[in-house]
């Protein structure tokens, strides 16, 4: 372990976060709401950020195990300065509270622990909101974007931070794909924001709004949610959220006109299946079940939470506990399946679904065969042995993470919709579940026990698993 | 600019290194996974899996946009059929191809001209070029050229009976009369870019920028031998043996060669008739001596196993004054050389990393590139490079005295060149646009003069 460049690496990510507080701070500052409180967090994180980064590691090496141990470590750094804006403000007197809600922030969750967002300041809804936008694409990844690092191993903190099993590069330098993916994300962020401007949507929701949803966040600003929007305003929620879930090496494709490539890529494709599959779905359900009479409206309320809880964004139109079971499960299995690999949505990724069962396909062949060679395949291109290995044994490893938390949260008492749908939601990164801690209701009344759980939950499905559970073993730490 | 590389093996990731170091954007090609992936993790490269004459593989690497192309797959064949895809799709790409069989090394006219593959690299020859420059002056342990070879730059042992032992620096330069610039010393392990009241000491390792038509007056001048080796004694027939004993017989030199397969020797036997080939076992000690070991000028064991030759050139210093020019094929036992005690080492993928990198910098001028040429010294922790100046008002037209304390430390300005003329500087001197400066540092990864500032 090089502990220099770690900690290096965790005192740029500082000074970027301590820069970032300008967002809220001017959103203070224009709604005539006290500065303080990000002006201190920005003093404190200056002071670590410069304390650490004062000497420059004189091996800038960042191998694998670096490269992890940097992420994970600077993921639970941010998540301890990111609160303080809650602290000082006054909007929360609780640290796990302030903790939880930060992690929700930055791991694009949206899960909250407020009663009633609209009594917060400006300035911290703002901060709520932005840090979704940062987390999204990651902040590590922004940090390769415009810090010029020498020695030429930062692919290691860009895989270890980016979502998906297999992590390449669109262009050789790591620099320069840090950099596109952050220009067509901002684009795409502006280009939500426009048009919600154009639906007449007031410019504060729209940042905050977009911000939630290009990161796939879904903190609302609102105590009702999205329900009070126009519903052309709806409707572009929801485009905008199932764009944002799109693995982002298709839009890459789109801009150096490689369409062919592009509309092949057979994670985009299932994605876009499952969520018409399962708008219609539900649709059909709704209708059926009397729930809506209007059809249309029914299609739309689909669409948006279908696309809300796939790409683990988690904004909500409607009160979903009031829906049929058939409905409900389908959003269920929705949050586990999540968004594309390479795009800022959570859950197990469409890829790792869809590698898992062409392994399947191919244990089945087997089985008939026993001699038979056979490769799995993914956009005609043989997936590596070790990247199924991976997959295998990170869905497992997934799942006994999801049943050790959803135990321990079970102490709280709650029924089992909440019980284990607040796992499946955080780990998920996506917000609401079912039962109390639903589409319209929070997650201030569970135990101090369960929200650090939860908390731990959000960073390791956030950074997927491994950069964060290797924080906890001997080895990592080991020179040798 | 960017460049594809196919060929994943070691010169392939040296010379990835290299071009990224220098600022280049590079996509490696191989078939294998592992190499690939073992390259990717330690530079900032974009691999991709796949047969490099394959046109889709060769698209995923970017060669629609890329200016350089270069082949260094294992195979000959493979990497000409590479440049010839790649030439077919493009003419402004320019293609590099390493190819090793001296029967296709026979047409490399016809390759160059007729096929448009502008540059063939073939390492072994390059090795053996590289040895023949040594032996020009055995007293040296390395020399290269900056400038169109007008201006060198080596680096030699200090012995007691130097005339440079025991001097400082700054008085070198008025008892000696020639214009010279000690830039990195080597003592006990630890690497120093000295100053003027440094004293030199036996023992130490130095490495001097000259003119290069003052180079043999000085070592004259120093004590050292400053003649070319005359009679080599060279064990194993391969490739490069074949090469260096051309290139020696044009010269006029005795070389004796020791060959271990009896049709190999009458091969070598029958295209040089002047060479003495030898039929035994070159890394025998007591037929070393028989063939006369202790008397010869230079001794150089270039057998396919890299223990053996290091092992012969120890047992040659131990025994003889002659000069020993080992051949090394594994390119991570450069940082050990050292320890070993032995005068030079060719390290042929190294060179032929080298030579291509070299041949970038060139191609690059035009398009922004600064780096002219570039050398690493002393186990790879000094830098030594050739920059060119570009307009720059922090930097260019202020004297060296005023931009002193910012210029950051461990670093001189070896020599300034400018038409022709080669300037070592002083506090007067001013840096001027298309100067071509010389640069000595232990900073990694200088790429343009600029960089040069804190």
């Amino acid at each position: 372990m090089e502990i220099g460049i770690v900690l290096y690496i965790i005192g740029v990510a500082l000074l970027i976060e301590g820069g970032l507080m300008v967002v809220p701070g001017a959103c203070a500052l224009i709604y005539g709401e006290s500065v303080m409180p990000y002006v201190l967090t920005a003093l404190i994180c200056f002071i670590i950020g410069i304390a650490f980064t004062r000497k420059k590691p004189e091996s800038g090496f960042l191998f694998s195990r670096e490269g992890y141990v940097a992420t994970g470590l600077t993921w639970v750094a941010l998540a301890f300065t990111g609160m303080l804006p809650f602290l000082f403000s006054g909007a929360s007197d609780s640290v796990v509270d302030a903790v939880f809600e930060t992690i929700s922030g930055y791991t694009t969750t949206g899960s909250s622990i407020f009663t009633s967002v609209e009594d917060l300041p400006k300035g911290i809804l703002m901060w709520r909101s932005f840090m979704h936008w940062i987390g999204g694409m990651g902040i590590l990844v922004f940090m390769l974007a415009i810090v010029p690092f020498t020695g030429g191993t930062q692919m290691n903190i860009m895989k270890a931070e980016s979502p998906g099993p297999s992590i390449s590069k669109i262009v050789p330098r790591a620099q320069d794909s840090a950099k596109i993916l952050y220009q067509i994300y901002g684009a795409m962020t502006i280009g939500l924001i426009l048009i919600l401007l154009l639906l007449k949507m007031p410019l504060f929701d729209a940042l905050c709004i977009s911000f939630g949803a290009a990161g796939t966040g879904g903190f609302s600003i609102l105590n009702t949610g999205c329900a009070d929007y126009t519903i052309p305003q709806q409707v572009a929620i929801t485009i905008g959220m199932i764009a944002f879930g799109v693995n982002f090496n298709f839009y890459y494709f789109l801009l150096i006109k490689k369409l062919g490539l592009a509309f092949s890529m057979e994670e985009v494709r299932g994605y876009i299946l499952i969520i018409l599959v399962a708008i219609g779905l539900i649709s059909v359900d709704l209708v059926f079940k009397g729930i809506y009479t209007s059809v249309p409206i029914a299609v739309k309320d689909a669409a948006f939470h279908v696309g809300s809880i796939i790409t683990t964004t988690g904004y909500a139109t409607t009160d979903c506990n009031l829906w049929p079971n058939l409905s409900q499960g389908i959003l269920i299995l929705l949050m586990f399946i999540g968004a594309c690999a390479g795009s800022t949505g959570g859950g197990i990724k469409v890829s790792r679904i869809l590698l898992m069962a062409k392994a399947y396909k191919r244990e089945l062949s087997i089985a008939l065969h026993p001699n038979i060679v056979k490769k799995v395949h993914m956009d005609g291109k043989s997936a590596g042995e070790d990247v199924l290995r991976n997959t295998g044994v990170y869905i497992f490893i997934y799942f006994v993470i999801f049943a050790v938390s959803v135990l321990i949260v079970s102490l709280d008492g709650f029924d089992w919709t909440t019980t284990f749908t607040a796992v499946a939601a955080t780990f998920n990164n996506i917000g609401p579940g079912f039962g109390v801690v639903g589409t319209m209701g929070n997650f201030s009344s569970l135990s101090d026990l369960s929200k650090w759980v939860l908390s731990l939950d959000m960073l390791i499905g956030r950074l997927e698993i491994f950069p964060i559970m290797l924080l906890f073993v001997k080895n990592t730490w080991r020179k040798f | 600019m960017n460049a594809v590389i196919v060929g994943c093996g070691k010169v392939g990731t040296e010379l990835a290194r290299t071009l990224v170091n220098d600022g280049h954007d590079v996509s490696v090609i191989d078939s294998s996974e592992k190499a690939l992936a073992a390259a990717a993790e330690a530079i900032d490269i974009l691999p991709v899996q796949g047969n490099g004459a394959d046109i889709n593989t060769l698209r995923d690497a970017g060669l629609d946009k890329a200016d350089i192309f270069i082949a260094v797959s294992p195979s000959d064949e493979l990497n000409l059929l590479a440049c010839l895809i790649v030439k077919s799709t493009s003419d402004k790409v320019k293609t590099i191809a390493r190819v090793r069989n001296p029967l296709y090394l026979k047409e490399t006219l016809f390759l160059r001209k007729k096929l448009g593959i502008s540059r063939i690299i073939n390492p072994e020859l390059a090795a053996a070029r590289e040895i023949f420059k040594l032996l020009q002056y055995p007293a040296l342990s390395r020399i290269d050229m900056f400038a169109d070879g007008r201006v060198a730059i080596f680096t030699l042992e200090l012995e007691a009976h130097h005339s440079l032992t025991g001097r400082s620096l700054q008085d070198i330069g008025s008892e000696t009369g020639y214009s010279i610039l000690v830039c990195a010393v080597e003592r006990d392990g630890e690497v120093i870019i000295p100053s003027g009241n440094f004293v030199l000491r036996e023992g130490d390792e130095i490495s001097v920028v000259i003119a290069m038509s003052e180079l043999k007056n000085f070592l004259k001048s120093l004590g050292a031998r400053s003649t070319p080796a005359n009679s080599c004694l060279i064990t194993g027939g391969g490739t490069i043996s074949y090469y260096l004993t051309e290139m020696l017989l044009r010269n006029k030199k005795q070389v004796r060669v020791i060959e271990l397969d009896q049709k190999r020797c009458e091969a070598l036997s029958e295209t040089f008739p002047e060479a003495e080939i030898i039929h035994g076992d070159g890394t025998d000690k007591s037929f070393l001596l028989k063939q006369g070991l202790k008397y010869v000028d230079a001794f150089i064991p270039l057998t396919g196993i890299d223990e053996e030759n290091i092992i012969s050139a120890t047992f040659a210093k131990n025994v003889s004054n002659a000069k020993a020019i080992t051949k090394i094929s594994r390119t991570d036992l450069n940082d050990v050389m050292d320890e070993l005690h032995i005068d030079s080492a060719v390290f042929p993928k190294l060179i032929c990393a080298d030579n291509i990198a070299q041949y970038v910098r060139a191609q690059s001028r035009g398009v922004g590139g600064h780096v002219e040429t570039l050398y690493r010294y002393l186990d790879n922790r000094v830098e030594i490079l050739e920059l060119i100046a570009k307009e720059d008002p922090a930097l260019t037209e202020i004297p060296l005295s005023q931009l002193g304390n910012r210029i950051k430390s461990n670093l001189i300005l070896a020599c300034i060149i400018r038409e022709g003329q080669f300037i070592i500087p002083s506090g007067k001197d001013v840096i001027r646009r298309g100067d071509s400066v010389v640069v000595v540092t232990t900073h990694k990864g200088i790429s343009s003069l600029h960089e040069i500032l804190i």
